[in-house]
């Protein structure tokens, strides 16, 4: 080793953090050279002075004054207790409300179709001119078919709806991603 | 070795406690923040008065950060220790702050650094080293504060941070590669700068 590559190691890491055989080989070359020896006892220094050097002292109510700011802006809430606040107030209510409405429509019809006979459709031929017909006109069916469909889907959508939002209840935040804001 | 230079510090591992606390805020409990900020304002404080050299402003920026950390907590990875992104935030502040401050003062330092260009030294501001107690220790920190900013910054957040190489990196939002060098830099000069100085050749060095 000769006196530049031996100095280029200790300025390369804080003595502490190199490896035994390159520290061994520094040493080596030091007990021999008056010059690395000298510039590897000051780095030894300087390694701990600067590890050991104190914190400065904090200004007075730091703490105090961070909290205060927080405290002020809880409105400005981390967005994962705006994202479960959300769903507290407006995901529970969504798939809740698609469950009820279907239902509902799901009994309004079956009573319709078993209580009040079956209605076909057959009032848009009333509305649209005869040139329309072919492309405003649904297919004939019944009503109560299509409004019994329509409930099944509001079901469907409600329950996987509440599937979710009980998935996501039960994990709770997540908290994958390290951003830097 | 030198058990105080080894980087395994609590800035390593995920701790429990500021774990909970993370859960609490983002579950709506603002109070449980007050953890974070009584376990960390200390090394924020002084990672933002050594970047910018001025306790006003390193008071500004560590209030900044910790509201900024509150208010974006959901995008810090629980799995991680909390102090490497919370310096991370506090450091870009600091640059900010740093590049506000030398547009307003036309203090554009020309330097090979990548990071903003430090500050004239405020004279009005107390320095560091009068922080520092014994004459040793103020010796040191005279040197410290002579580095350019990227310099000053890597050794402090290395040694007095004891943040990793990568971290630092992902801290100023530079390669690893730039961060070795300017540890490499600010070693170099403080040696030879110290090397005059009866208090850091002294001692004798056993092979």
């Amino acid at each position: 080793m000769n006196c530049k590559h031996c100095l280029d190691l200790i300025d390369s890491h804080p003595l502490a953090e190199l490896a035994p055989g390159q520290l061994a080989a520094i040493r080596s070359h030091a007990g021999t050279c008056p010059r690395c020896h000298q510039a590897l006892a000051t780095a030894r220094r300087m390694d701990e002075q600067l590890a050991e050097l104190p914190d400065p002292v904090l200004p007075d109510g730091l703490e105090a004054s961070i909290m205060q700011r927080v405290l002020d802006r809880e409105g400005d809430q981390p967005l994962a207790t705006k994202q479960q606040l959300a769903l507290q107030s407006n995901g529970q209510r969504r798939p809740l409300g698609s469950l009820l409405l279907g239902g509902a429509m799901a009994v309004v019809t079956e009573c319709f179709a078993v209580f009040g006979g079956r209605i076909p459709f057959e009032s848009s031929e009333a509305v649209f001119q005869p040139g329309m017909h072919p492309l405003a006109t649904m297919p004939h069916g019944d009503l109560s078919l299509l409004v019994l469909a329509i409930s099944l889907l509001l079901v469907l959508t409600g329950l996987t709806g509440s599937l979710k939002t009980g998935k996501r209840q039960v994990e709770g935040p997540t908290l994958n991603s390290s951003r830097v804001p | 070795m030198n058990d105080a230079l080894s980087h395994e510090s609590p800035a390593d591992s995920v701790d429990l406690a500021e774990c909970e606390a993370v859960t609490s805020v983002l579950a709506g409990n603002a109070d449980a923040f007050r953890l974070l900020v009584q376990r960390h304002q200390q090394r924020t404080f002084a990672l933002a008065l050594m970047m910018t050299r001025e306790r006003q402003a390193a008071e500004e920026v560590t209030q900044d950060a910790f509201l900024s950390a509150y208010r974006h907590l959901d995008r810090y990875d629980s799995r991680r220790p909390f102090y490497p992104w919370l310096a991370a935030i506090a450091a870009r502040l600091a640059q900010t702050w740093l590049r506000r401050h030398a547009r307003q003062r036309l203090d554009l330092e020309p330097s090979m650094d990548i990071l903003p260009a430090p500050q004239r030294q405020d004279l009005t501001a107390p320095p560091l080293k009068t922080l520092i107690a014994d004459e040793q220790g103020r010796k040191l920190w005279a040197q410290v504060e002579s580095l350019t900013a990227g310099e000053r910054t890597v050794v402090m957040s290395y040694y007095r941070q004891q943040l990793r190489v990568s971290e630092i990196a992902s801290q100023l939002g530079v390669t690893t590669g730039t961060v070795k060098t300017l540890l490499y830099r600010a070693r170099r000069k403080l040696r030879e700068r110290l090397a005059g100085e009866p208090d850091f050749t002294s001692r004798e060095e056993t092979p």
